[in-house]
């Protein structure tokens, strides 16, 4: 699991495209880590999330050309394994979402110096805004803004109706700037 | 983006067992996004076993060779993925069979449409026979390439045939109907030959308890050749679609479905063995 400096994601995509197995291992090996813990945070299924990595995994082999160039490979990869999760959930309500805040309940009351320092670098202000939404719309955000999904995908992962997803977007925006510009102020 | 700064490993942990705080998540999903460095570091976190077990799924998917029309065609129906497999394996499933089938009844139904006896003869020498060929071509020692697989696997030898012989009815009729379509103010004929056709289905099931579906089969098509021969003879091909000989394909089909319900369990992979 080595950072291989001489075959950069790029370059592994193009020879999957060309039906290499070996790059197509070696990709595999850089992602699949990261990718299952990130689906792991999103849902709570071990047998679904194996599901998912593995449709992405399929889909990368079918549709590595499809790979405009531009980018990074990882966020590529992401946007793939989050919509082949919104379609493994649907209309299957044994896979439960995690809801993403359950564990912040229980530690969120005030953030350590580090994880301020931690958001400051990644987000600024931004951070301490989204730590005052209510965890409802915070999924929302999470879903639409940090995952890329579209409302109506979010809706889908979330088990929401796509107009209560709409909503709570359109509320958190609005509470969002409104914290900003407070802290500005 | 540069990322200024580096993921520890009290954090990986945290994230990896589900422990980190949303926003901390969030800003490491986001570093992890851009960092390939962060990403090797985290593998280190996360559990092989899972990952290597669904290495060998993708790999074992990427590598299976596409399945064919029918098989797709049967998991689109609700068929298992292994049973769609094994039924789709059949000659008379294979794409090529169904191409074939269908150019013979697109000559067959010009031919009718041209009019005369010897068109429509034809036509009902060919139409009860497809399914019967299908049958025939599905089953056995004789044609199934995955026959000596079969044979050592435990797998229920009626329910193979039965699950082929529903796939070969639901591709060929509807093939024969369109050839039908095209054999003009004959829908009268064009429906009731799917009498014969059943009947001769039943028939060469039954007959496959005893010995193997393709003996069945061309016993089966020489004695249908006899009797619309017979009646074109005549100058009155029609008359093998007469009221009586209907009830005799009913009496008959029926009659097969009885021993074939009753002999069904006698029918072991080795076929005339049994």
């Amino acid at each position: 699991m080595q950072t291989d400096p001489a075959r950069e994601d790029p370059e592994l995509l193009t020879a999957v495209a060309g039906g290499d197995l070996g790059a197509m291992r070696v990709l595999y090996d850089r992602h699949a880590p990261w990718l299952s813990a990130r689906l792991t945070r999103r849902c709570n299924s071990p047998e679904a999330v194996a599901d998912v990595l593995q449709d992405t995994f399929v889909a990368v082999w079918k549709g590595a050309e499809r790979w405009r160039g531009d980018g990074e490979v990882a966020a590529w990869l992401w946007g793939i394994a989050i919509r082949r999760l919104v379609s493994r959930l649907r209309g299957r309500r044994e896979v439960l979402v995690l809801p993403l805040e359950e564990v912040v309940a229980a530690r969120a009351p005030q953030a350590s110096a580090e994880e301020m320092v931690l958001l400051g670098v990644e987000y600024g202000d931004l951070g301490a805004a989204l730590q005052r939404l209510s965890p409802d719309m915070r999924a929302v955000v999470q879903a639409t803004v940090l995952d890329g999904l579209t409302t109506r995908e979010a809706a889908r992962l979330l088990g929401i109706p796509a107009n209560t997803a709409k909503t709570r977007l359109h509320r958190a925006k609005a509470q969002l700037r409104q914290n900003l510009t407070e802290g500005l102020a | 983006m540069k990322a200024p700064w580096h993921a520890d490993d009290d954090l990986l942990t945290r994230y990896v067992h589900g422990t980190v705080g949303p926003l901390d998540g969030v800003s490491l999903e986001q570093h992890l996004t851009g960092c390939a460095d962060c990403r090797v570091r985290i593998a280190t976190h996360v559990d092989v076993a899972p990952l290597e077990l669904v290495w060998t799924r993708v790999r074992e998917q990427v590598q299976a060779p596409a399945p064919s029309l029918v098989e797709r065609l049967l998991t689109r129906f609700g068929v298992s993925e292994p049973d769609a497999r094994i039924v789709a394996v059949a000659p008379s499933l294979r794409t090529s069979w169904l191409l074939g089938l269908a150019v013979t009844l697109g000559f067959v139904g010009l031919g009718t449409a041209n009019g005369g006896t010897r068109g429509l003869t034809f036509f009902l020498l060919v139409a009860p026979l497809v399914p019967v060929a299908g049958v025939a071509f599905a089953y056995g020692p004789d044609v199934d390439p995955s026959y000596e697989v079969s044979v050592a696997v435990p797998y229920s030898a009626a329910r193979l045939l039965l699950l082929r012989t529903a796939a070969v009815l639901a591709t060929s009729l509807p093939l024969v109907l369109m050839a039908a379509l095209l054999v003009p103010g004959l829908s009268w004929t064009a429906v009731s030959w799917l009498l014969p056709a059943l009947a001769f289905t039943a028939v060469i099931l039954a007959v496959s308890t005893w010995t193997r579906p393709t003996f069945a089969g061309v016993g089966l098509g020489i004695a249908w050749a006899c009797v619309v021969g017979t009646a074109a003879l005549d100058r009155d091909p029609y008359a093998v679609l007469a009221p009586t000989p209907l009830l005799v394909y009913a009496a008959t089909g029926i009659a097969a479905a009885l021993v074939l319900r009753l002999r069904i369990r006698r029918l072991t992979p080795l076929g005339s063995l049994s």
